[in-house]
């Protein structure tokens, strides 16, 4: 209980410092969203209308001011107006968030079972090709930018295979090929420290005892090997979880999933404060909770993490 | 039904500044009073006719027989209701709200806040069209349009309808369904694919990602509109203050291939420019700007009098320093320009002038970050002059009082002040022209405030088979009648 508690204000002060950092960060950005939006329209305004524009939304106020009224109308749920489409930011981040989370969920799945296949397919089998391959993979795929490969992918899908439906983002085909590539490089990267951490816990004594006992390597590795790696597994999953974050920006804007990728890239080019400043928490707000959840994970998964932080207590 | 793919959904439902469905792509749902013609004259649409009583006041005549898509007329009582609500308030048409007054059922008078004669001119835009003015126009948008709005998924897509009881010409088109890609490459490959029709905006840097022969779509141009220009920085302080010497800008505007980079650029659509806008604009042709030829020999002549004497390393120095100079490309973005950049860099080295490079792909950036503080010498931009307004361009960026700060460094002062207030107010639109063009060639010629390179179509790819012929101001493109060949 101990442990949960201070999880619980540990994760207190990462967001209130978070909330503090997506709202400064987009104010030292160069520009202004109100002469954004009036020079997206090509036509030149009033310096009084800008004026009344900059009260509007409250962007001629000082900047501690500025931060109590977000963070006051935030702790409500309340994001404010996106100042370039006119609708509550509430509104658009509902709309995109359920696109963006169904990429960022269902590539993890594909992250989990690409990396432990591969790292056991590697190990059980103790071929030494298939392990240079494994890392041969993870150079090609940590090297190829992850937009060439989503746009030479989506070429070769519509124009060789006649693949329609891999730019209709309510298709699973869509889901899936966006998914499958953005799961390439954290699978690769992923697998190797697995196979990594396996190999080193084989050569510990409690292994050597079980096979003299008579254990199975399957069951060796399954039961004891992998109760002992799953905290470090599930962390690397979590961190995994930060990048798929930013990749989903490159695959929703490849394949046309109106997600929050595309929302905050558009939202950045318009300086557009509200939706920008909604997109940082956010995400910043999902990594912690993904990564709380994976520690408790591994605290549940590994009974010395549990005395250790006092889970149990 | 029509598939057309366009960028990103740009839409702005605040009541202040509601542009659904009129720019980028216009859905044709709503229709502004007016529109451009072929020469960008404006046209009755919405106003069947109008008449300019003197000192900015217009007295207008409605169209008969408009209806809004929910069957209510176009009347005098409506009409002044909309323009309060959505045309007041841009800045950019300058009308007095307060002066809209009803003369019967079909006839209003209104007077512009600027007493400007021109005001009907920026009334062409599409922004400023008529919705009905009802309360919840933001979740129900009606216009007068030719379409009506059947479905819209923001930053998805937008579907309209034919309206049946449309007042004009009924488009050949029945459905139109306009789909949000940002992404310029996948909007390229779906058009290959055979995904959507139409590609309606057509960036610079999108055609690169086409092949030469490309079977699979057909790019289609509009007359040459968009300027490819440098912008001089003629106010700049330290160490931006080199171009303050008119001959040194004389001697860059000489040293320009533009043949050459019209052959590298834009697939080879790029004509060479004289000016910022084009012949067959307002009437101008005949009296375009001079402009310049490709005369490095001249350019060289011209740096050699002013001082500027060449090194050993073959860049000219004057009292030790170097001629140096920065360029910040570009408006909108590096992308759409590249590599005019590197091509100036060795044109102008040539003639011993050492160009630094610096790419902005961000538009704020580049407002903010150099042209706005005059933060360079010169600035390549590619834009139009998109308005029926024939100062438009001109005011805003070289009139010492424009409210584009840009204008303080590229403006070349009083004389341009007052030929461009006197077009502004003349009560003629052809005096109007004729000090637009007065200006145009003295900003070009005289000054040499900007130096054009090119000049560049509006371009649209279709699948092949489709007929669409592309209008120069793409809001204003005909989706309607778009029509397969047999």
């Amino acid at each position: 209980m101990q442990y949960l508690w201070k999880r619980a204000l540990w994760m207190m002060v990462t967001i209130t410092g978070m909330s503090v950092v997506a709202f400064s960060l987009v104010l030292f950005a160069p520009g202004d969203p109100i002469n954004a939006e009036l020079r997206f329209l090509g036509v030149p305004a009033k310096p009084e209308t800008i004026a009344a524009l900059r009260r509007e939304y409250h962007l001629d106020a000082p900047m501690p001011e500025r931060y109590v009224r977000w963070a006051s109308r935030v702790m409500r749920f309340d994001f404010g107006r996106s100042i370039a489409s006119g609708r509550p930011v509430r509104v658009e981040i509902g709309r995109a968030l359920p696109s963006t989370l169904e990429l960022a969920v269902t590539t993890l799945v594909l992250i989990s079972a690409l990396s432990l296949l591969l790292a056991s397919t590697v190990l059980l089998s103790g071929a030494q090709w298939l392990d240079r391959l494994l890392q041969g993979c993870l150079v090609a795929g940590l090297s190829i930018p992850l937009y060439w490969l989503a746009l030479a992918s989506l070429a070769a899908g519509l124009l060789w295979f006649r693949v329609p439906a891999l730019l209709d983002s309510e298709s699973w085909i869509n889901l899936a090929a966006s998914a499958s590539l953005l799961a390439v490089a954290p699978s690769l990267s992923i697998a190797r420290v697995l196979r990594e951490r396996i190999a080193a816990e084989r050569a510990e004594d409690y292994v050597r005892l079980g096979m003299a006992l008579g254990l199975r390597r399957r069951e060796i590795l399954l039961s004891d090997i992998g109760r002992v790696i799953a905290p470090a597994y599930f962390t690397l999953l979590a961190n995994a979880f930060g990048f798929l974050l930013g990749g989903s920006i490159v695959m929703e804007r490849v394949f046309d999933r109106p997600g929050l990728g595309n929302l905050a890239l558009q939202a950045i080019a318009a300086r557009d404060y509200p939706v920008v400043q909604a997109y940082l928490l956010l995400a910043g707000l999902l990594f912690v909770v993904v990564n709380a959840s994976a520690d408790l994970l591994g605290a549940w998964a590994d009974p010395r993490l549990r005395r250790r932080g006092g889970i149990d207590g | 039904m029509l598939h057309v793919a366009t960028g990103a959904d740009r839409y702005n439902l605040s009541p202040a500044r509601f542009t659904f469905g009129t720019s980028r792509p216009n859905a044709h749902i709503a229709e502004a009073v007016v529109r451009p013609n072929a020469s960008f004259e404006p046209v009755p649409h919405l106003f069947a006719s109008w008449q300019h009583l003197g000192g900015g006041r217009f007295l207008a005549r409605l169209r008969d027989g408009v209806r809004f898509h929910d069957g209510t007329p176009m009347l005098a009582d409506v009409f002044i209701r909309s323009m309060k609500r959505f045309i007041a308030n841009r800045d950019f048409v300058g009308l007095d709200s307060d002066s809209l007054q009803r003369v019967d059922e079909r006839t209003i008078r209104f007077q512009s806040a600027l007493n400007s004669a021109r005001m009907i001119d920026n009334m062409t835009h599409p922004s400023a069209a008529i919705f009905l003015p009802n309360e919840d126009v933001a979740a129900r948008p009606i216009g007068t349009g030719p379409y009506r709005l059947v479905r819209y998924e923001p930053q998805r897509s937008i579907e309209v309808e034919r309206f049946a009881e449309y007042w004009g010409p009924k488009p050949g088109q029945q459905r139109i369904r306009f789909r949000f890609m940002p992404d310029p490459q996948a909007r390229l490959l779906a058009l290959q694919a055979g995904t959507v029709d139409v590609i309606s905006d057509v960036t610079p840097e999108l055609l690169l990602g086409l092949a030469p022969r490309d079977n699979g779509v057909t790019l289609r141009c509009s007359r040459p509109i968009r300027y490819a220009a440098l912008t001089c920085n003629l106010k700049g302080r330290p160490p931006f203050d080199k171009l303050r010497d008119v001959q040194i800008r004389r001697a860059l505007a000489l040293s320009i291939d533009r043949e050459a980079i019209a052959g590298a650029v834009f697939a080879g659509r790029g004509v060479v420019a004289r000016g910022l806008m084009p012949g067959w604009m307002f009437g101008l042709e005949d009296r375009q700007p001079v402009g310049f030829k490709h005369d490095p020999t001249r350019a060289n002549e011209i740096l050699d009098q002013s001082g500027w004497l060449r090194g050993t390393d073959g860049l000219r120095r004057k009292n030790g320093e170097p001629l140096k100079l920065r360029l910040v490309s570009a408006y909108p973005n590096a992308s759409s320009v590249r590599p005019i950049p590197e091509m100036l860099a060795g044109m102008f080295r040539r003639v011993g002038v050492d160009l630094k490079i610096v790419e902005v792909e961000d538009d704020q950036l580049y407002y903010s970050g150099y042209a706005d503080d005059g933060q360079s010498d010169l600035f390549l931009e590619l834009a139009a002059n998109a308005n029926a307004d024939p100062t438009f361009l001109l005011s805003n960026l070289f009139h010492t009082r424009s409210p584009w700060r840009s204008s303080h460094f590229t403006a070349p002062g009083e004389d341009m002040d007052s030929l461009l207030d006197r077009a502004r107010k003349a009560e003629d639109r052809s005096v109007s022209v004729d000090l637009v063009q007065q200006a145009h060639s003295r900003i070009i010629d005289v000054h040499v405030a900007s130096i054009p390179i090119l000049m560049v179509p509006v371009m649209i790819l279709t699948r092949p088979g489709l007929v669409l012929e592309p209008f120069e101001n793409l809001d204003w493109l005909n989706l309607g009648e778009a029509h397969w060949l047999a």
